[in-house]
């Protein structure tokens, strides 16, 4: 195996251009450059350059279409998200980025239990992400109940019939209350979510990427094999 | 070329000990925005063309035209206390919804409504509280006299009383006729709506809903369009063909497991389950060791091609791949 080393300070755009190309240094230069730039470690190991390893960042696009959609919707409010030509179309592309984010959430929680990333004290990212994960099917009920449409008018009262009804905290909300549902839509749930995704990711650039899993006859572990 | 695979082709080597290389490697950033503006396309295309699930809400002028028995049933059984809303009526912090949506209403409208109607509200209000029940009761069951066996909505549906037969009914049933006829006439102009609407300022359809539940309309149009619990209703839509597939688990849960149809039971079941994902997947010897049985993994990592490992992009990089350096041990 080729034993030549590119290093720290090999990182500037000219570098990356003869390692890979104008178009490829131009496309990455976000994670290079003011503001994003410090954000990002720049290496990762080979094995984690898979398309798997990109479907939690894509969690994480999508959450931000879900926030920048959302946030326009309750601006403008439900008579024009029903009715109006363009409030329609930016509820819908609110309705496809929850389906997609579910999709890369579901993909990505598949990618992280067959590497087995919830070990050792990954187990408290593991933790996080299936709180955030429920926390996502809880603000999918509200989503639907807030929507104004005849769904949500069943649905609110069939949920109060089966499950508001509980002691304990369901008192506290009437899912037929539309307001109640709206707030609770867009400046609660999402307001935790947004601070454990944070938390999330956060540990994964300190912790970095799990090492792999092989099988225990391997001699020499992959860490060496550089 | 030194940019890509080309003709070096091959399908990946994975070792025996299946230990893919964890050389560091310039990550490639330079995918994101690529993917970033696919996301974003795939959503735009999506919304402009599929749209999203949109089926007109009920109103109360509209459910009570359209099956003015219902309506009558619904004004009746609030009366006699056999509602829907009035079995729920504290969870839902509702005053009594024979108040909330029959009398108030009428007594708000009454200068409007005639002598008629204000005289049956006089005679209402000066009964006891017995002599008012055994009229809707006895004004409830006539209805069901004049209700056809079937909806069409199967078992769970509830029929509606034949408004063309309500003036044939005779029995003791007291102001209590005249008062849902009158009830009916203002569910139907829009009046009692608003008047909904108005009592509770701020939230708009809450009692709005409640009596559209108590209507038998919205209930049939669930069971007739699949949307019932047996018919797995959670992961579906209204008149849309992509629902929210990825509740399946919870409605799983709520059709399928001991109590799951019970707020409690679903409640239970769901947290045992979060449970077991939480601490037993990750932590129960055995169950914690699938993923290397199972070798997934091998689907998942990376494993060069020949001669991937020679190219510029993918020379090791000195500084190691971020978490590591400062702290060893990260995960086993
Ligand atoms: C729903 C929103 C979520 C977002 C936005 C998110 C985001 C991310 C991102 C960006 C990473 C970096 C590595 C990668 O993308 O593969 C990551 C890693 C991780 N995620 Fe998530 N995640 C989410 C949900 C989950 C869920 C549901 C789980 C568990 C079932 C989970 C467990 C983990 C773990 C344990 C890691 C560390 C993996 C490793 O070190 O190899 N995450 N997450």
């Amino acid at each position: 195996m080729a034993q030549r080393s590119i290093g720290v300070g090999r990182d500037s755009f000219r570098d990356r251009v003869a390692e890979h190309g104008r178009l490829r240094a131009l496309l990455e230069s976000f994670a290079y450059a003011p503001p994003f730039g410090g954000m990002f470690g720049k290496s990762v190991p080979f094995y984690a350059e898979s398309y798997w390893y990109a479907m939690g960042g894509l969690t994480f696009l999508l959450f931000v279409f879900l926030v920048l959609s959302g946030i326009l919707l309750a601006w403008l409010g439900p008579y024009w998200w029903l009715t109006q030509p363009f409030g329609r179309f930016l509820k819908s592309f609110h309705y496809w980025s929850a389906q997609g984010f579910f999709f890369f959430a579901i993909l990505h929680a598949f990618r992280v239990w067959a590497t087995g990333s919830f070990r050792g004290r990954r187990l408290l990212n593991w933790w996080i992400g299936l709180t955030v994960f429920m926390l996502a099917m809880g603000e999918n009920l509200f989503g639907l109940l807030a929507r104004g449409d005849w769904e949500s008018q069943f649905v609110s009262m069939h949920s109060t019939d089966m499950l508001f009804v509980e002691p304990f905290f369901f008192h506290l909300f009437a899912p037929a209350d539309f307001s109640a549902d709206l707030l609770i839509h867009v400046a609660v749930i999402p307001v935790i979510m947004g601070a454990l995704i944070f938390a999330h990711v956060l540990l994964v650039r300190l912790q970095g990427v799990s090492e792999p899993l092989g099988q225990p006859a391997s001699k020499n572990g992959a860490a060496e094999e550089y | 070329m030194a940019h890509g695979q080309g003709s070096q082709h091959v399908i990946p080597v994975v070792p025996a000990d299946d230990h893919p290389s964890a050389r560091p490697v310039r990550h490639a950033f330079y995918k994101y925005p690529l993917l970033a503006v696919a996301a974003l396309v795939v959503a735009v295309l999506l919304a402009a063309f599929v749209g999203s699930p949109n089926w007109p809400r009920e109103t109360v002028a509209g459910a009570s035209t359209r099956d003015p028995g219902g309506a009558i049933l619904a004004f009746t059984q609030e009366l006699a206390g056999t509602s829907a809303s009035t079995m729920n009526e504290s969870e839902r912090g509702m005053a009594k919804p024979a108040d909330v949506f029959v009398l108030n209403p009428l007594r708000e409208a009454a200068p409007l409504l005639g002598a008629d109607i204000q005289s049956a509200l006089k005679t209402y209000d000066a009964a006891g509280a017995d002599q008012r029940q055994a009229w809707a009761a006895a004004y409830e069951k006539a209805l069901g006299t004049i209700t056809p066996e079937s909806s069409g909505a199967g078992d769970m549906g509830t029929a509606s009383p034949d408004y063309s037969r309500t003036s044939s009914l005779t029995g003791d049933f007291g102001p209590v006729p005249t008062l849902v006829q009158a009830d009916l006439k203002l569910a139907q102009s829009g009046f009692l709506e608003q008047y909904l609407q108005g009592v509770e300022p701020g939230h708009l359809f809450h009692l709005v809903n409640i009596w559209l539940y108590d209507h038998p309309r919205m209930l049939n149009a669930a069971v007739d369009q699949g949307l019932t619990d047996d018919q797995w209703g959670m992961v579906k839509e209204r008149g849309f063909g992509v629902g929210s597939w990825y509740l399946i688990l919870p409605a799983v849960v709520h059709v399928k497991l001991p109590n799951g149809a019970t707020g409690g039971g679903f409640v239970l079941d769901n947290l045992l389950i979060a449970a077991f994902l939480l601490f037993a997947v990750p932590l129960l010897p055995g169950l914690r060791d699938l993923p290397r049985r199972l070798r997934l993994y091998r689907l998942i990592y990376r494993y060069p091609v020949r001669g991937e490992l020679d190219e510029p992009e993918n020379m090791p990089r000195a500084e190691g791949y971020h978490g590591r350096a400062p702290m060893p041990g990260a995960g086993i």
